[in-house]
């Protein structure tokens, strides 16, 4: 922008700061709003409920997903391998909520975010003080323990019969536009994060831990943030794989390979991106969902050669190669 | 006098125990000496399982004998791990983050192929020794064990034994002794940190492969055993302290007598809640070390 184009600003002062708004318009905001406005025409595109119900679903879902690992493993540091415990959590609150005390399908979700941001806070506050690997250790056997909960606590649950959801029914495209608004608040979650004072509390940590307590901030209470608002994320995203498969029993909702996809999709992002995560996302659920499931015996097989090759060979993920434009590299 | 079910119940756990024992410290070693957790290791475990289950069915070898060949095979297995997973990553900023992804990704494929080339099927070679029993008599009551276990907790006591005279009297060990307490001083001191990581990772496929051998004689196994017995092996550590070698041991005993205490309590539900001993151990383990504001 220059001189003339600011001289032929309109007067008038709210519409002179809206104008210097526009002209100071962050591009990163365009390709999220490009980014997001295609995802939402996935379904006009290819309207059949099927291909929505078994194929599109799963791309604003796991998108959901990797942002909420993002927040944690991306952000702060923490490597969670929990997240398949949280969904399998949010997948029965929802679930229990919404069939046994017929709550309402978006109240009986946003409960299950309560459920999960509380119980994210408590893991990530007794694995505050846990760094790296110990952290994962400690979410993995959080998960394990909700998952054998769940399989114990009959009364409730009906353990390993199963729990059925056939009765509430949600037409596919509903589910969709659901998971893509999941998505984007985690996106927004993300971005926000990444701008604000919180973030660099994160990033901080992340760094140096050690450095950043000797700066005076408070870690302990910053990490069982980070992980309580990741795993605030994976409660609605659990209540949709509930209703979007209609029945869900210990070993299909507690399953770890949605927690290692979403791993390799942050991973091949690059960890604390915001873009990076989301453009791995929409391609790896392409992958895993549409152009592999005949392939789905080697999914352990193609999520570990890739996690294995991404942290060899992309320390900084997808966009962080020194060519790539700024606008890309958030 | 007619058995004591208690006492049945606590010898069972010691004979498990000395299983986790063996399989733990290999873990802890790795931990102590490099600070690397080690995810494949309960696959490494397999891996012995599986070469004796073979070489029982191709050639009939005598799982005891076969300990001669998995051994030196698992320790070249380990050595190559060393190079694949660890070695590519050391001089990278967030080593342990590495490390832990790439085995992690390591665990994936290994289970992956085990699935694929050798199925889901439940395996086990069966030894004449399985079904004997052998009956303690004590001044409370009877216990009684097959003796296939107390085997396996001789083999175990023999690696241990035989890991802390290596640790304690050879200069390798004691040079692996000086890099888990500090890793600058030693290389200062001329230890060569690579060629001492790589013999690490080796001996911890070693213990791995001896902890195999027994699971070959006393479980069905079959690939998921991997990953539970990883989930064991983070209980065993968390409660012993990482890097120690008695914390390992009493760990995991303790563990192994917790998890049998438990089936006896639950009468019946076999292995519902006992798995969940390791992981409430893991918690429990870990709650006390954030109160207590330690950070490894």
């Amino acid at each position: 922008m220059n001189a003339s184009s600011s001289a032929s600003a309109p007067e008038g002062r709210w519409i002179r700061r809206a104008w210097g708004r526009l002209r100071h318009w962050n591009h990163r905001w365009t390709v999220l709003i490009v980014a997001f406005a295609l995802l939402a025409l996935l379904p006009i595109l290819y309207p059949s409920p099927y291909t929505i119900s078994v194929f599109l679903f799963y791309i604003p879902w796991y998108l959901a997903m990797a942002q909420s690992w993002n927040i944690s493993g991306g952000y702060s540091g923490q490597l969670s391998f929990g997240h398949w415990g949280l969904l399998g959590v949010g997948a029965y609150t929802t679930a229990i909520l919404a069939v046994t005390y017929h709550w309402d399908v978006v109240t009986a979700m946003l409960m299950a975010a309560v459920v999960t941001f509380l119980l994210g806070l408590l893991i990530g506050y007794i694995g505050s003080g846990l760094r790296g690997a110990y952290f994962a250790i400690a979410t993995l056997a959080a998960a394990a323990l909700m998952q054998l909960v769940m399989l114990n606590w009959q009364s409730v649950t009906l353990g390993s019969l199963g729990f059925p959801i056939f009765f509430i029914l949600i037409s596919p495209s509903d589910l969709y536009y659901g998971a893509l608004a999941v998505a984007v608040v985690a996106t927004l979650m993300v971005y926000a994060i990444s701008r604000s004072r919180i973030g660099l509390a994160f990033e901080a940590i992340r760094e140096n831990e050690d450095v950043a307590i000797a700066t005076g901030v408070y870690a302990r209470g910053y990490k069982a943030l980070a992980f309580g608002l990741s795993a605030s994320i994976m409660g609605p995203v659990g209540g949709l794989y509930a209703f979007a498969s209609h029945y869900i029993d210990p070993s299909s909702a507690f399953n770890i390979i949605y927690n290692l996809q979403i791993i390799l999709m942050v991973v091949v992002g690059g960890r604390g991106k915001v873009l990076g995560p989301m453009v791995a996302a929409v391609f790896f659920a392409w992958v895993f969902e549409v152009a592999l499931t005949s392939f789905n015996v080697y999914n352990y097989l193609i999520t570990g050669v890739v996690i294995f090759v991404a942290v060899l060979l992309l320390p900084r993920g997808i966009f962080g190669f020194r060519g790539m434009p700024k606008v890309l590299q958030f | 006098m007619g058995f004591n079910p208690f006492l049945v119940a606590l010898f069972g756990g010691l004979g498990v125990g000395s299983l986790y024992v063996v399989f733990a410290l290999g873990m802890n070693l790795l931990i102590g000496v490099m600070r690397v957790i080690n995810f494949t290791h309960g696959y490494l475990m397999l891996l012995g399982s599986y070469l004796t289950y073979f070489l029982w069915e191709w050639y009939g070898l005598n799982p005891l004998l076969s300990l001669l060949i998995v051994m030196p095979s698992l320790f070249a297995v380990g050595v190559l791990f060393h190079f694949i997973m660890v070695q590519p990553v050391l001089k990278r900023p967030f080593f342990e983050d590495n490390t832990l992804l790439l085995t992690f990704a390591g665990l994936l494929i290994m289970d992956n192929l085990f699935v694929k080339f050798w199925t889901d099927n439940l395996r086990q070679v069966p030894t004449t020794y399985f079904n004997t029993p052998v009956i303690f008599h004590t001044p409370w009551g009877d216990a009684v064990l097959s003796q296939v276990v107390l085997i396996g907790a001789g083999l175990s006591a023999a690696a241990t034994a035989s890991l802390w005279v290596f640790l304690r009297y050879t200069w390798t060990g004691r040079a692996m002794r000086a890099a888990s307490q500090d890793l600058l001083a030693a290389r200062l001191l001329g230890i060569p940190a690579r060629r001492l990581y790589a013999i690490s990772f080796g001996i911890a496929g070693l213990l791995a492969g001896i902890a195999g051998v027994v699971v070959a004689m006393e479980f069905l196994f079959y690939p998921e055993f991997g990953f539970n017995y990883l989930l064991k092996a983070f209980g065993v550590i968390m409660m012993g302290g990482m890097g120690s070698m008695p914390g390992t041991i009493g760990g995991g005993l303790s563990l192994g007598v917790a998890e049998s205490m438990t089936t006896y309590v639950y009468n019946g539900t076999y292995g519902v809640w006992s798995n969940g001993v390791a992981y409430v151990a893991i918690l429990v383990a870990l709650a006390i070390r954030a109160l207590l504001g330690k950070s490894r």
